[in-house]
């Protein structure tokens, strides 16, 4: 008996200890995390392919390691908070491979696109375009599969992967055709330098892929030659729909930024996305560097880089952005225009910008990240237009290197950059804006340091971003993870309407979206965290103490890096006692007075029955009178019930002169 | 021109060539900045600089304004502060800067009733006049009362003499290693007979001179180190005619130095400070010693004077303590191969493969013999590192292993080594030589001069040393710095033992080596002396500030103070101290802002309650404090009560506290409304429950039927914030046993709630 009563103890001080153990948590609050070496670094480490993460803040980042001498493709995925050892995902490929690409969809479900030779022509390598999937809960991946059977000589195939939460996929990719010796194109060079190349597209539909072919505008049109700021882009929304923009010249010769929808595997026409004139004056440099970003709802943004060379009408390199709407608040059939995004940079035609990074939340909220002469400048946007411009620090060190800028739904967003810090070792900068203004910022590197290779962000879409990079030079680089979370988004509760007693005070939730899951919720009355039992999604207050009258009901969430959100107070109104009643003797001393009160739910007076000690009664009256015929002590016994059937009985002596 | 003449100038133009015109401290270290300086002067001239471990405060004597004394400087803020004044002298400093050891004639403490020098203490947080701002170490403490050594003479009081030793010899502690770093822990030699070891008779002190001695601040423990081999408390002596060897090398067989004033330091020629060598953790200490026969073990027939030298060492720390260990020597007798062999001697020039033979070649011949052997210039006292484990020395005798060397005998210029005193190392095994002569020829400076004085980090990782040397031929460590074509004055050097380096530090800041004024000497004749350059070499815990004394005038721009003629008391040295350079990493440290915090609990101010009737006539509360403070609940009801006695109650103004009536008095009673039941209670904040009861009086109304109505009056009072009420309309019911529904009908379920 003893030892029952003594475990019990023991057992409430430990779910106490809990209780307060998980309170104090969320006092912590995690947002920017330091990153994590994930592999190297070493003279095996020989390319970084990207990062890509799921709504549900699952994800992986690949990356290409020599194995005996060949580079193949490796993935670290990321769940629950937590990279994993990293995993070969070519595993049947003997040959070396390269340009590794990784998407992520929700359940940890990850899909790894990459180059590799199948054959040799004239000499020539010959590569495809393989791909392979990470299934939700499997340790290793599938088989590959064709991508894309011959992509040449897999020369600046630059390829781009977006993917969905719901699992679909979609990979642009430059295919620059190769001719043999003492042949030459029949296409003519718009430039020198420039090179014959298809931009195609392929489709994952969460099993298999579709090969789209070329998408560009024009395949008798020479391109620029391939490099990493005029890749092509792509962006996807959940429902599987999305978008690709690519440089190309047009009829002038003049290289600009195009863009089609892609619905699934079906592609819509070619949309002119960047501007031709300036002032009404043409412009005759290239664009480049395009960036685009893709809301839930279709809506598209692409913000790109515009040269501006001797001649032009623009005072200097400017970024451009330009809007495809969703369809429902504006046609979407075309590009609002492109307008320059930020007019306040400083060195007129000598100028030094650097490619944007853009993203786009359902609300039409946008945030672009650039290098604008070394400073790290973030443009916010909504609907409406461009809604603010701030300089970050500290400078953009390194080469062209693209940034990285991640919106938070709720507000603010995330942005990160190679950087330095004030001694001059290279680190990556972070640094996240909220919505209530407040700022953090980090500097994360890898433990071996050295310079910052390429940088890539994942995003979640509801804020979080998972950034990675290479660091250090090859023969001695090391894959590098750093993690900007985000709280919890706001959610709905319910609480009972009007007033209840307090075995109906239920209070129930809608679980919050948030890519830092599992999720622990906390009722909070009148500002007071109640016990909640983990999962819970509906909670019965204890009516212990929950006193008749107004009370306010909250719900917090806290994520597992300690980030929390809180409700809005919703009003609670309890009434779990009878009415009161008031017994007052008469001025003369004769008679009394008695009223009946119930200032939460009221008085039903059918249920109020005054008897007076003398024989007399009275029902159905919330006040009530009686004088008494003779002296004496009498015994007034009240009964009441409120609305709520809360019933009182009130036993009051009177003396009666 | 003269040949003479024209050799100098070619060779100073040689120089000119030779010597990099960029400073030789070039990749590692830093600039050479003035330390003997206030923000508005500069010393006189300053010697022995130690210092702090935290690298902010150096301890120096010399003189300030004309005015001698030991000084500390601020380098942080530039700040000078008296430590002791007149002939103080040899500082050491604490880790934080806090106590600084010296030695003094001054009487600063009334324990001190000798006229000799005596080692004291200074905590410079207290004002010189304060209580525990001088404490004398050089004492002895019997049944908790501590009085200062008394010391004994050869003389006789009425010699002409007896003034001069009076004056001249007591107790003394050598510069920069004879504090611990918490400053409580002092190691001192003495130079004059004492009352150590009898202090009940002080009138005729026995303990033999030269004795190293350990004092402990703290517990007020003075502890005779340097006892003879297998005993406790023995000190070590032999006499010899007038010769008088206790165990701590003076410099000159069987002599005490006489304490002198500043500024004769640094002139080691004249004889080093007498010292001994304490680590910064306090647990070891080490000398160099004579009577080494007396004091360590020896092999069982090897016959040693008692003038033969060699650095000792002994653990004193409780849990490690060891009995006096040979640092090195000419023989090894626990080397495993000399028990093996069952030699029991060894010869005066025994051969190399002589498996008893220790690292150095020791024969007896001229005193003093083995490691100092010949005396001579040079700072010998064993240096240690923190932990007290690496000890660094200087060595006039040759390693045996170099056979017949340069054919320089054993009394030959110094060379620097250090040595792993850990368990498990053979003395040769455990020793490194970092210098080696360059030459056979004792005359010529650049390949043969002494080291004269040197330091060892903190962390045995570094050593400074001092020579005028400038070419040094071991390739581990590897001499790093372009050698100059000619010996100047002594210049610094610094081993880094991670590095396997040997690095020159001290250079003028418009290149070439250390220089002063002085007068045009004859064409080839050496302008400087021995001594003339740096010494006192330190470093801070971390081995980044390396402090020095220099006489040279050229290190750092601005230094004003020497003179232009020699001949002067004030000999132009200064304290410098030059940082390491420490090159950043590739690697930055992750730097994460704090996050911003999260959504903030306001919790209401507020006080709920509900209330619920028991079966056994008490009333539950549950109560909701918003914080910690007082809780009061008060019953309250309308009560029968006696009419005549409530009367006669109120009148003598006592507290209502009324009777249940029997229904024979009802005529005679009234009603008034009575406190029934109350308790009050600690909240902590959060829930609390309260159960009331009726008074004894009123217990009985619980048994009517329908029980006792009730309001509760709740109060809550806590410092700082508005005091809270509220109240509950309760039932004190007692069911009866037989009559559980009717009774059940009567509880209620009520709550109030105040904010």
């Amino acid at each position: 008996m003893a030892s029952n009563r003594t475990r019990r103890r023991a057992l409430a001080t430990a779910f106490l200890a809990a209780i307060l153990l998980a309170l104090s948590c969320s006092c912590a609050s995690a947002v920017i995390l330091p990153a994590t070496t994930i592999d190297g670094p070493g003279e095996e480490i020989v390319g970084f392919g990207g990062v890509s993460m799921a709504e549900d803040g699952t994800g992986g980042l690949v990356y290409l390691k020599r194995v005996a001498g060949i580079p193949h493709v490796f993935v670290s995925r990321y769940r629950e908070g937590h990279w994993s050892a990293p995993i070969r995902v070519d595993t049947d490929q003997s040959f070396a491979a390269s340009w590794p690409r990784i998407g992520a969809s929700d359940g940890g479900q990850l899909v790894v696109v990459w180059a590799t030779p199948f054959a040799t022509e004239q000499s020539k390598e010959v590569f495809e375009l393989l791909g392979a999937t990470l299934a939700p809960g499997a340790e290793s991946f599938g088989t590959e599969t064709i991508v894309d059977p011959d992509i040449r000589e897999a020369a600046g195939t630059s390829p781009q992967l977006a993917m969905s939460s719901t699992g679909q996929a979609d990979l642009v990719y430059r295919v620059v055709r190769t001719f043999a010796s003492g042949q030459t194109s029949n296409i003519p060079l718009l430039r020198p330098g420039d090179v014959v190349e298809d931009v195609r597209v392929a489709h994952f539909n969460g099993e298999t892929w579709s090969a789209l072919g070329a998408i560009n505008r024009d395949s008798g049109v020479s391109m620029r030659p391939p490099t990493p700021a005029n890749a092509p882009q792509v962006a996807i929304g959940p429902s599987g729909t999305g978008i690709v923009a690519w440089q190309e010249p047009d009829i002038s010769g003049v290289a600009r930024i195009w863009a089609r929808r892609l619905f699934g595997a079906t592609l819509n026409y070619v949309l002119p996305a960047s501007v031709t004139s300036f002032n009404d004056r043409p412009i005759g440099d290239d664009a480049d560097a395009p960036s685009i970003a893709f809301s839930r709802l279709g809506q598209a943004e692409l913000a790109y880089r515009q040269a501006a060379g001797p001649g032009s009408p623009l005072p200097g390199p400017r970024i451009f952005l330009n809007t495809l709407p969703d369809g429902e608040s504006a046609d979407g059939s075309q590009f609002s225009g492109a307008t320059v995004l930020d007019s306040s940079v400083s060195g007129g035609a000598g100028a030094s910008i650097g490619p944007p990074d853009i993203d786009v939340d359902e609300k039409q909220d946008l945030r672009v990240l650039y290098d604008s002469n070394g400073t790290p400048r973030v443009i916010e946007g909504n609907n409406r237009g461009l809604s603010g411009a701030f300089s970050l620090g500290p400078p953009f060190v390194g080469g062209e290197l693209r940034s990285a800028s991640v919106m938070n739904p709720t507000g603010g967003g995330v942005s990160a950059w190679a950087s330095a810090d004030a001694r001059g070792r290279r680190a990556v900068a972070v640094r996240e804006d909220f919505a209530g203004g407040a700022v953090q910022t980090a500097l994360v590197g890898g433990g071996a340091g050295g310079e910052i290779g390429e940088l890539a962000v994942g995003r979640s879409g509801l804020g979080d971003g998972l950034i990675a990079f290479q660091q250090g030079p090859l023969g001695d680089a090391a894959i590098v993870a750093a993690r900007a979370t985000a709280p919890p988004v706001r959610f709905v509760i319910n609480a009972p309407k009007g007033w209840v007693k307090p075995g109906a005070a239920t209070v129930s939730w809608q679980p919050a979206a948030s890519s830092d899951g599992p999720l622990r919720y906390a009722v909070v009355v009148d500002g007071r965290v109640q016990a909640t039992p983990a999962g819970a999604r509906v909670l019965r207050l204890s009516a212990g103490g929950l006193s008749s009258g107004q009370h306010r009901v909250q719900v917090l969430a806290t994520d597992i890096d300690g980030q929390s959100v809180l409700t809005p107070a919703e009003p609670l109104q309890i009434d779990g006692s009878g009415p009161t009643v008031k017994i007052v003797r008469s001025r003369s001393g004769s008679g009394v007075a008695v009223r009946v009160l119930d200032p939460n739910s009221g008085v039903n007076k059918r249920f109020v029955h005054v008897r007076f000690g003398d024989g007399a009664s009275t029902s159905h009256h919330a006040r009530s009178g009686h004088r008494y015929a003779r002296a004496g002590v009498y015994t007034v016994v009240v009964q009441a019930r409120d609305k709520l059937g809360n019933q009182s009985v009130v036993r009051r002596l009177v003396s009666i002169r | 021109m003269s040949t003479p003449v024209r050799m100098f100038t070619m060779a100073g133009l040689l120089a000119a060539v030779l010597v990099p015109s960029a400073p030789a401290w070039g990749d590692v270290f830093g600039p050479i900045a003035l330390v003997s300086q206030s923000p508005a002067q500069q010393v006189d001239y300053a010697h022995d600089p130690a210092v702090s471990a935290d690298g902010r405060y150096v301890a120096f004597d010399g003189s300030f304004g004309g005015v001698t004394g030991v000084w500390r400087r601020d380098l942080r803020t530039g700040e000078i502060a008296a430590v002791a004044g007149t002939d103080a002298e040899l500082p050491s400093i604490s880790a934080n800067g806090q106590f600084i050891s010296f030695t003094t004639t001054a009487r600063l403490s009334p324990l001190d009733q000798n006229k000799g020098p005596d080692v004291y203490v200074r905590n410079i947080a207290s004002p010189p006049g304060e209580e525990g701002a001088f404490e004398l170490a050089s004492a002895v403490t019997v049944e908790g009362s501590t009085k200062g050594l008394a010391y004994g003479y050869a003389s006789e009081p009425t010699d002409n003499r007896r003034t001069f030793e009076e004056e001249h010899y007591g107790s003394l502690a050598g510069g920069r290693s004879a504090l611990s770093a918490d400053g409580r822990t002092v190691v001192f030699v003495t130079s004059a007979a004492s009352d150590l070891t009898d202090p009940q008779t002080p009138a005729e002190p026995i303990t033999p001179p030269l004795q190293v001695v350990v004092r402990n601040l703290d517990t007020a423990e003075t502890r005779l180190i340097s006892t003879q081999l297998g005993s406790s408390d023995e000190p070590v002596s032999t006499q010899e005619g007038t010769e008088v060897y206790g165990a701590v090398f003076t410099g000159q067989p069987g002599k005490a130095p006489a304490f002198s004033e500043p500024p004769a330091y640094g002139r080691y020629a004249a004889g080093p400070p007498l010292a001994a060598s304490i680590s910064a953790d306090g647990s070891t200490v080490a000398w160099m010693g004579v009577n080494v026969q007396q004091q360590a073990t020896l092999l069982p027939a090897e016959a040693r004077s008692p003038a033969y030298t060699e650095p000792l060492w002994r653990r004193i720390a409780p849990g490690s303590e060891t009995p006096t260990e040979r640092v090195t020597g000419g023989s090894d007798p626990l080397d495993p191969a000399c028990i093996a062999s069952g030699e029991s001697s060894i010869g005066n020039s025994p051969p190399p493969s002589d498996p008893c033979q220790g690292p150095f070649s020791t024969p007896e011949g001229s005193l003093p013999s083995g490691i100092w052997a010949g005396g001579g210039d040079g700072n010998f006292v064993p240096r240690l590192s923190a932990d007290g484990y690496t000890v660094a020395f200087i060595a006039r005798a040759q390693l045996a292993s170099l056979g017949e060397g340069f054919g320089i005998g054993p009394d030959g210029p110094s060379d620097l080594y250090v040595v792993n005193m850990r368990n498990g190392h053979t003395r040769m095994d455990a020793l490194r030589q970092l210098t080696r002569l360059a030459s056979g020829n004792e005359t010529d400076v650049a390949t043969t001069a002494a080291i004269l004085d040197f330091g060892i980090s903190p962390d045995g990782s570094q050593l400074a040393f001092s020579t005028r040397r400038t070419r040094f031929v071991l390739g581990s460590p590897s001499y790093v710095t372009a050698a100059a074509a000619q010996a100047g004055m002594g210049e610094l050097f610094q081993v880094d033992l991670a590095d396997d380096t040997l690095t020159r530090v001290t250079s003028g800041y418009e290149g070439g080596g250390g220089e002063h004024p002085h007068p045009t000497q004859a064409p080839g004749t050496d302008p400087y002396t021995e001594g003339d350059g740096a010494l006192s070499p330190s470093f801070s815990a971390d081995g980044r500030e390396l402090v020095f004394a220099s006489t040279a005038s050229n290190l750092a721009f601005g230094d004003g103070n020497t003179p232009s003629a020699p001949g002067s008391n004030f000999d132009g040295s200064d304290a410098f101290v030059v940082q390491r350079a420490v090159f950043g990493e590739n690697v930055a440290p992750q730097i994460v802002s704090p996050a911003p915090a999260g959504p903030a609990l306001t919790p209401a101010w507020r006080l709920s309650a509900t209330a619920r009737s028991l079966r056994n006539g008490e009333v539950q509360l549950q109560v909701r404090a918003p914080g910690p403070g007082l809780l009061r609940a008060r019953a309250r009801s309308a009560v029968r009560v006696r009419a005549n006695r409530t009367a006669r109650r109120a009148r003598n103004g006592r507290a209502a506290a009324a009777a249940a009536v029997r229904p024979s008095e009802r005529a005679k009673s009234g009603v008034a409304t009575r406190t029934v039941a109350s308790r009050s209670a600690r909240a902590r904040g959060g829930l609390l429950t309260l159960t009331l009861e009726l008074a004894k009086p009123f217990r009985a109304l619980a048994r009517v039927r329908g029980g006792l109505s009730s309001t509760v009056q709740l109060s809550f009072a806590s410092p700082g914030h508005p005091s809270l009420r509220t109240s509950v309309e309760v039932t004190f019911a007692r069911a009866k046993k037989r009559a559980h529904r009717a009774s059940a009908g009567a509880r209620s379920d009520r709550g109030g709630v105040a904010q």
